[in-house]
């Protein structure tokens, strides 16, 4: 077997665009996803009226329940039967956040119910209200809990952004397969995709080692 | 003596003349001999014509769902062909990838299945005289007036499916505004209809076949790339079948035959 690594030198610029915009996509379905995550995760910790509680978990069971590329082709290749069209890129934005979003929540719930009972009692006898409490003393103990698991949702968010290239984004996994429909060298071509999705989750792990070393100051 | 000497040289020429006859009679079968074609006699003593095809690509061929029957152009054309050279046509339906191997195993005569030039050409085979040339075309929207030809596709969103002819085609033209690349035909098309694409680039084939009960879709026959000349494909060096072959090509093209499968198959 002969490898020639001279393709992907040669197709870098290619890659590179590429490389663009699946982290654009992946940033910006990210930072949805981390609001929708925040609001949903946080009124499910809580007693919330029954009819939002029955909402939010119909959204967080659904689009947990339903694979990704099918809740991807529905928001771009279905909605537009009943009048609703968007362009490609923000239909993928959409439909990540939809999906990121409802894993998160329950990162963020489960953070939540970490903090022990006892913080939120020392709180309202210090004269905090529900919210202050919620927002003083709860979140910031729960987001030293929620980093792991949201930085693996940031990972597997950007890992997803591959299957975007159903609705016709050629992002970095249609890039590999164009390149290597025209150069036939499978080896070479998917190794190198694979390096690039690896830099750029390696990176976000490293960015989180950082904040949680930060955060761990604070811990007793 | 000298009579005698007469007599003999005639006779040596006699004698010399008659092996140059016979010599140029048994050179010329000697020929036949030595390339082994009977392609063509093989076919005229089985009163049969042994067609090989994979019949998954309509309008060229596919399986008719009620009858079970392989049909299409390429069948019709195999028939006609079969009819002007006075031999029986059996059709084998068979996979795409297993054709050439079954050619070169002689397990057809011949493959008349919307193969190209350029498909075939790798593969050491005998190719007949082009019968039909494939291109890729344009997809609009019927209301759309402003793509006319290919070069009205400048500063224009082309849609197309991933890893086709038409992928190629489109990716060799410039000034492009966008490429987008679908998975299926059918993707780029509800693209088109949405308005998110301009223009589809896809096979002839496909068009003639999917898009004939479509009101809200038009061809533009304006060809994007290079264009494929769909040959039949024998074994190796059975030149009298091929020649026979393109013989009743050339028949079948001016007494309206051809036309007539065209005109049901193929025309838009």
């Amino acid at each position: 077997m002969e490898l020639n690594f001279n393709i992907v030198i040669n197709n870098l610029p290619l890659f590179w665009q590429a490389t663009q915009i699946t982290l654009k996509i992946a940033v910006l379905a990210f930072a949805f996803a981390l609001l929708i995550a925040f609001i949903v995760g946080v009124l499910r910790s809580y007693n919330i009226p029954a009819i939002f509680k029955l909402l939010l978990s119909a959204y967080v069971e659904i689009f947990r329940g339903t694979p990704l590329l099918i809740q991807l082709f529905f928001i771009y290749y279905g909605l537009p039967s009943v009048g609703i069209i968007m362009d490609a890129f923000t239909a993928a934005v959409i439909g990540l956040a939809l999906n990121g979003g409802a894993y998160m929540s329950e990162s963020v719930r489960a953070s939540i119910l970490s903090v022990s009972k006892g913080q939120e009692e020392a709180a309202y006898s210090l004269g905090y209200s529900k919210l202050e409490a919620i927002w003083h003393i709860i979140l910031p103990q729960a987001f030293r809990v929620a980093i792991p698991p949201l930085m693996n949702g940031f990972s597997s968010m950007l890992k997803e952004t591959s299957l975007v290239s159903v609705i016709s984004i050629t992002e970095l996994t249609r890039t590999g397969n164009l390149i290597y429909s025209r150069t036939l060298k499978p080896f070479e071509v998917y190794l190198a995709l694979g390096l690039f999705y690896f830099i750029m989750t390696f990176s976000v792990v490293l960015l989180a080692k950082q904040i949680e070393l930060k955060e761990k100051r604070w811990t007793l | 003596m000298l009579k005698a000497q007469k007599v003999s040289v005639l006779l040596v020429c006699l004698l010399v003349g008659m092996l140059f006859l016979v010599s140029g009679c048994s050179q010329k079968t000697n020929d036949n001999a030595k390339t082994g074609d009977k392609s063509w006699t093989n076919v005229e003593e089985r009163e049969e014509l042994i067609v090989g095809m994979c019949a998954q690509y309509p309008p060229f061929e596919s399986i008719n769902e009620q009858t079970k029957q392989p049909e299409g152009f390429d069948v019709d054309l195999a028939n006609a062909l079969g009819k002007t050279l006075g031999v029986n046509v059996r059709i084998v339906d068979a996979e795409w990838e297993a054709l050439i191997g079954g050619v070169n195993k002689g397990d057809y005569d011949v493959l008349i299945t919307c193969m190209s030039k350029q498909e075939s050409a790798g593969s050491n085979v005998n190719m007949s005289d082009a019968y039909y040339d494939l291109n890729e075309i344009i997809v609009i929207k019927k209301e759309n007036t402003s793509i006319k030809s290919v070069d009205d596709l400048k500063d224009k969103i082309v849609g197309v499916q991933s890893s086709t002819g038409a992928e190629i085609a489109v990716d060799s033209l410039n000034g492009l505004k966008e490429i987008k690349r679908y998975n299926y035909n059918n993707d780029a098309f509800i693209d088109l209809v949405n308005n998110r694409v301009d223009a589809v680039v896809v096979g002839y084939a496909y068009a003639a076949s999917q898009l004939k009960n479509r009101t809200d879709l038009k061809i533009v026959n304006s060809p994007v790339g290079e264009t494929a000349e769909i040959v039949m494909v024998m074994k190796k060096g059975n030149d009298t079948l091929t020649a026979k072959l393109n013989e009743a090509l050339a028949t079948i093209k001016t007494n309206g035959e051809y036309n007539q499968a065209y005109e049901k198959w193929l025309k838009l």
